[in-house]
């Protein structure tokens, strides 16, 4: 159940990101738009960019050695494999932390937002999915499954919880950590996407 | 009516096949047939003898009342109860089971300690593959087992003449279910040993002295005519003499039996206690927490008119189908609601749901309930434990020097069949054979014994009770004597090794699978959890130097002192490397918890945060301001 989840799920999120791409070449053919210097420092700009690759890089880690074992049929996440993710996890939260300081005050709603969902006719800028409402609602999200993905993980490490609600609680912590790994792709392709466009605010 | 007649006769057999009554019996005998009372039948009754006369104390020649007669005459189908687990050992067809204590059988002249058992125990040997009679067994065990004893194929033809003087064994219902309080158990043994076999049930019921041997009358010594041995012999033939004032109602005589068990009844037998305990005053000494707590043995190990004694463990065959002796086992008991918070336990025991707080869930899946709950607490190196059918515990003559052999070693932790890990139990073995198509056949231990008495290569037996004094000169000596006897290949199993001659004569030691323990595993004492492993933290058990993993077992052996094992050779299927590592790490678990807190307390204020403003946006656009 949890394995045919996780595939429909990355699918989704495949799917969605394949018709972006396919929508940004039809409609511009791949032609780099004009880049908006970055503000800040350069190396405020250096940190921003370190912490965005980190982020980015303990998300494959930590997903890669969790969602394996489901993808590979394993019974569950044991052994060396365990220790690999619990250790990347680390990391993770880390990173994940640094990453969501980072971008919280750019991904605040505002009420343009509602404008630019709707497609601009004039720059042929498509905002549904590569734009700042994407990249504002999928942040929102992998923040949301983040707590719950990491509190769960956490309950269990504690002598609080029986091996009936151990495993509850790693039920939740797999059906967040799918839901924070979806939006974690979304906002990553739609940060990346709309800085490439020129919305990197 | 006939109708009528027929189903109740049905219902009436399937309720007797129910209660394990014999398929076979037409009618349940007086005793057997549960009336629903729950109190406890007085058993004012005649003793009976061998041939199932009464005795009378005013008999010119008063006989040992013979407990197969006096219980089985009309009351209770002795033949049937026969079949159960105290009983059934040798018998065809019974499912082994998992391993249990062997019968260690010590030989100091041969320096021999040989687990034995008559169940297909792997490790352990059958006696007759040893030359082991009957008789002998019964000679050295006898008191140990309710269970009768008679000639069998491998006694010798001494013992096989000895047989009628001395008189079969006879299952000793008494040892279990007699609870007064002067039925002394020390006692039979102690007349087993004078081969008092006949008499021994009188002499230890406390309604009859035992004077005399049987051991010092000659082969001819019929005990309905003991007049008839020479006069030396005439203090020493075995006699019964009956205490007059417990013959009561004419012929009659009370006995104080108990359907359930006393507990003190069955401690005789199954008491063990660690070496380094041994000679403390006792109330300084553990107890398991079910009997601290007031439930006794038999309230967990049970068993219907068949005697089939519930071993309470999972997947005892024994068990399988029987719905009620799998709740006896310990998830059966503790756990039986699963998914509750509750577990009833038989009985009404109300057995208290393990919370296993902080446990993670693999844990109950890779190791067996006792792993963390039953035995000595491990430290880095195992210790050694006695037992009572060992090491005769309770008997007058029980040598209590700690290094008394046999010498068994626990707690050693290893894989059960099912690969959950447990604690066991293990013997070495040292005993002589030789080598057959690849396997080590025994040597008949009277073979061995008597080759090395005319080389006067035997070896003492020490003041102590612990190995005789041998060395690999000896050993040497000792396989050339049995390779010049015809024997070919012969060997020396001892401290997890196989000793043999090289083409050149030299003593050369290998690892061999017949060399390795006899292991069964613990099941009590059991600890409450506030003594479990784990009760101070994953580190019990998640730290480099884990002795339940990286402990060394003692390799007891009487050529080599001071060797041992690492524990994880008993665990072939556990990875010492990452173990190892994930021991490692738990130092860093500390920092994990602590860095995912703070995260944790960050993204949660940033949601907050988020979710303010995001309110706050929505109030103003509902009251129209920017």
């Amino acid at each position: 159940m949890y394995r045919t989840s996780a595939i429909v799920v990355f699918a989704a999120v495949a799917v969605m990101i394949a018709a972006d791409l396919l929508r940004i070449f039809l409609s511009r053919g791949f032609s780099l738009p004009e880049q908006k210097a970055a503000r800040g420092s350069h190396l405020l700009r250096l940190l921003r960019i370190g912490i965005n690759m980190a982020g980015l890089a303990c998300l494959a880690a930590v997903a890669a050695t969790g969602f394996l074992p489901v993808f590979t049929r394993q019974p569950s996440l044991s052994g060396n494999l365990l220790m690999a993710h619990v250790t990347t996890a680390g990391g993770f939260a880390v990173a994940g932390v640094a990453v969501a300081l980072v971008w919280v005050s750019r991904n605040r709603f505002a009420q343009a937002d509602s404008k630019n969902a709707q497609p601009d006719t004039a720059t042929h800028r498509g905002n549904l999915f590569g734009g700042v409402l994407l990249r504002k609602v999928s942040f929102w999200i992998a923040l949301a499954s983040a707590v719950p993905t990491l509190a769960t993980a956490l309950l269990a490490m504690f002598p609080l919880a029986s091996p009936i609600q151990q495993q509850e609680l790693l039920e939740v912590h797999r059906i967040c950590a799918l839901l924070l790994a979806a939006a974690a792709i979304l906002f990553a392709y739609s940060a990346l996407a709309t800085a490439w466009q020129g919305h990197g605010k | 009516m006939r109708r009528l007649c027929s189903i109740f006769s049905l219902l009436l057999a399937g309720f007797l096949a129910g209660a394990g009554f014999p398929a076979a019996a037409q009618k349940p005998m007086l005793g057997d047939l549960p009336s629903g009372s729950r109190s406890r039948p007085v058993h004012l009754i005649p003793l009976r003898d061998e041939n199932g006369d009464v005795i009378q104390p005013g008999d010119r020649t008063t006989l040992p009342f013979s407990i197969e007669q006096t219980c089985g005459t009309s009351c209770h189908d002795v033949q049937f109860i026969q079949h159960g687990w105290h009983f059934n050992a040798g018998q065809p067809g019974v499912p082994a089971g998992r391993n249990g204590e062997p019968w260690i059988w010590i030989d100091y002249a041969t320096a021999s300690q040989i687990p034995l058992s008559f169940r297909d125990w792997p490790g352990s040997y059958k006696p007759q593959a040893f030359g082991i009679g009957a008789r002998a067994f019964a000679l050295r065990f006898g008191a140990r087992t309710p269970a009768p004893i008679e000639s069998d194929a491998a006694d010798s033809t001494e013992d096989r003449a000895r047989w009628s003087v001395s008189g079969k064994l006879e299952a000793n219902c008494l040892t279990c279910h007699d609870r007064s309080s002067i039925y002394d158990q020390a006692e039979y043994a102690r007349q087993l040993s004078l081969e008092n076999f006949r008499y021994a049930a009188a002499g230890a019921s406390g309604m009859a002295v035992v004077s005399g041997s049987s051991r010092k009358m000659p082969d001819t010594f019929d005990y309905l005519l003991p007049a008839s041995v020479e006069d030396s012999l005439q203090p020493d033939i075995p006699q019964v003499r009956y205490a007059a004032e417990r013959f009561i109602a004419g012929q009659k005589v009370p006995f104080d039996i108990a359907r359930q068990v006393d507990s003190n009844r069955c401690l005789f037998c199954h008491s063990t206690i660690d070496v380094a305990q041994a000679g403390k005053e006792r109330w300084k000494t553990g107890e398991d927490v079910h009997v601290a707590r007031g439930i006794t043995c038999v309230q967990c190990h049970s068993n219907g008119l068949n005697h089939m004694i519930s071993r309470d463990y999972e997947g005892d065959p024994a068990a399988a189908g029987n719905a009620f002796a799998e709740t006896l086992s310990c998830r059966g008991c503790h756990m039986g609601r699963a998914g509750g918070n509750l577990a009833s336990g038989p009985h009404g025991l109300n057995a208290p749901y393990p919370q296993h707080r902080g446990l993670p869930a693999i844990h109950l899946e890779k190791l067996s309930c006792t792993f963390c709950h039953s035995g000595p607490v491990p430290t880095d190196k195992t210790g050694m434990m006695k037992s009572a059918r060992a090491h005769g515990l309770g008997e007058h003559n029980a040598n209590l020097d700690p290094d008394a052999l046999p010498h068994i070693v626990d707690p050693v932790y290893a894989q059960q069949a099912d690969g959950k890990l447990a604690p066991f139990r293990a013997v070495w073995p040292a005993f002589w054979g030789r080598m057959v198509a690849g396997n080590v056949e025994p040597l008949k231990l009277g073979f061995v014994r008597n080759l090395l008495d005319a080389k006067k290569l035997s070896r003492p037996v020490p003041a102590s009770g612990n190995w005789p004094g041998i060395d690999r000169a000896w050993v040497r000596q000792v396989l050339e004597l049995l390779q010049s006897r015809n024997q070919s290949e012969p060997v020396y199993i001892a401290g997890g090794k196989l000793y043999r001659l090289d083409s050149a004569g030299e003593l050369m030691s290998e690892n061999n699978a017949q060399a390795l323990p006899y292991m069964w595993p613990i099941g009590h004492d059991v600890r409450p959890a506030s003594e479990a492993l784990g009760a101070n933290g994953c580190r019990d058990c998640h730290s480099a130097d884990s002795p339940i993993l990286f402990g060394s077992v003692a390799v007891d052996s009487p050529l080599e002192q001071n060797v041992s094992w690492k524990m994880n050779r008993f665990q072939p299927k556990v990875d010492a490397a990452y173990y190892t590592s994930l021991a490692n790490s738990w130092k860093y678990r500390i920092w994990l918890k602590v860095l995912g807190s703070i995260a944790a307390a960050v993204l949660l204020l940033l949601l907050i945060g988020g979710g303010y403003q995001a309110l706050a946006g929505f109030s103003a656009k509902l009251s129209g301001r920017r």
